[in-house]
């Protein structure tokens, strides 16, 4: 019962967050160039914590290097410009071959 | 309205994430079976959180000797991210104020990631279809991952683990695209890899978000085409 109270009351926290810039006053996105700027590097910035945090190694290692080895492959493909899903293949091909070699 | 911004194209851009979804919700079904939890608990907690962050954050807080405030506080500091993402994506939702509010909850990580257009603005319809189709497959990866007891270890022997790494990275070398986003994302990087050995992931995100406040630097100002 516990837990389902703790699960309900995280979920409730995380949708009026998800809601709170609606409580803005003015409409339309904002004029100032320097936010409009901090709106625009949120995604990237973002985007670099996901990756150290899906790197992240759960109980032995901090950085799990098999998946950093794929996520550097993938992004290495795709750097190259070659399609979405075969950057994700060879993501999880290079994961796959490390975590055999180690 | 952008004819690039529809649901269609939300659901079709987040398709690699809707598999890596899938999969880290087997993860998490298989996780939270694991620590002791009802099936109805762990898809309850995917039907009505949807984040992995605070769920498996949950797990960690819930299951070990922390006490349920101390789990509720943990959860919450894991979603507080969604606060400056609510503020940059508010001002371009669309409709009544209740549609506004339910459109609001669309808010994810993959999903505000595909909806920004680059220039701090966002697509509403992009956002929402990319949670329409990543939703389903959380709670029914979560169902899996409970009821068959996926066991961990062959998720991660097939490498399947890493699809969402390497879907974030890729997104990101799509999104960087001048000096200085990428200096801010460098900086984001080193951020979360330091904070992650003292806080839990969720709080690491949201410092990684914080970084974004470097735009206020003239230095960080997107070049002069």
């Amino acid at each position: 019962m516990t837990r389902l109270l703790v699960i309900v009351g995280v979920a409730t926290v995380g949708a009026l967050l998800k809601a709170v810039g609606l409580l803005r006053r003015t409409d339309g996105p904002p004029q100032h160039p320097g936010w409009r700027r901090v709106a625009s590097l949120l995604t990237p910035a973002l985007l670099a914590g996901l990756v150290m945090v899906s790197v992240h190694g759960r109980g032995t290692a901090f950085i799990d290097p098999a998946l950093l080895a794929g996520a550097a492959a993938a992004v290495s493909t795709r750097l190259l410009r070659a399609p979405l899903l075969l950057a994700l293949i060879v993501g999880v091909i290079t994961t796959a071959a490390v975590r055999l070699l180690l | 309205m952008n004819p690039d911004d529809t649901y269609r194209s939300g659901a079709r851009r987040s398709a690699g994430l809707t598999v890596s979804t899938f999969v880290l919700g087997v993860s998490f079904g298989a996780l939270a079976r694991g620590s002791g939890w009802t099936a109805a608990e762990a898809l309850i907690a995917s039907t009505v959180i949807f984040s992995a962050s605070a769920q498996l954050a949950l797990i960690g807080v819930l299951d070990g000797p922390g006490s349920a405030p101390a789990a509720l506080l943990t959860g919450a500091a894991a979603l507080l991210r969604w606060l400056p993402m609510s503020l940059a994506v508010a001002p371009f939702l669309t409709g009544s104020r209740f549609r506004r509010i339910l459109t609001s909850q669309a808010i994810v990580d993959g999903s505000f990631v595909l909806a920004a257009t680059g220039d701090g603005s966002f697509r509403e319809r992009t956002l929402v279809g990319a949670t329409l189709a990543q939703w389903p497959a959380w709670i029914i990866g979560t169902a899996v991952g409970v009821a068959a007891g996926v066991n961990h270890t062959a998720i991660t022997t097939a490498g399947l683990d890493a699809i969402a790494p390497a879907f974030f990275g890729c997104l990101l070398v799509d999104a960087a695209r001048d000096k200085p986003t990428r200096a801010v994302a460098a900086g984001a990087a080193v951020v979360t890899v330091g904070l992650m050995l003292v806080v839990p992931p969720g709080v690491a995100l949201l410092a990684a978000a914080l970084t974004a406040l470097a735009g206020l630097h003239p230095l960080a100002r997107e070049p002069q085409q």
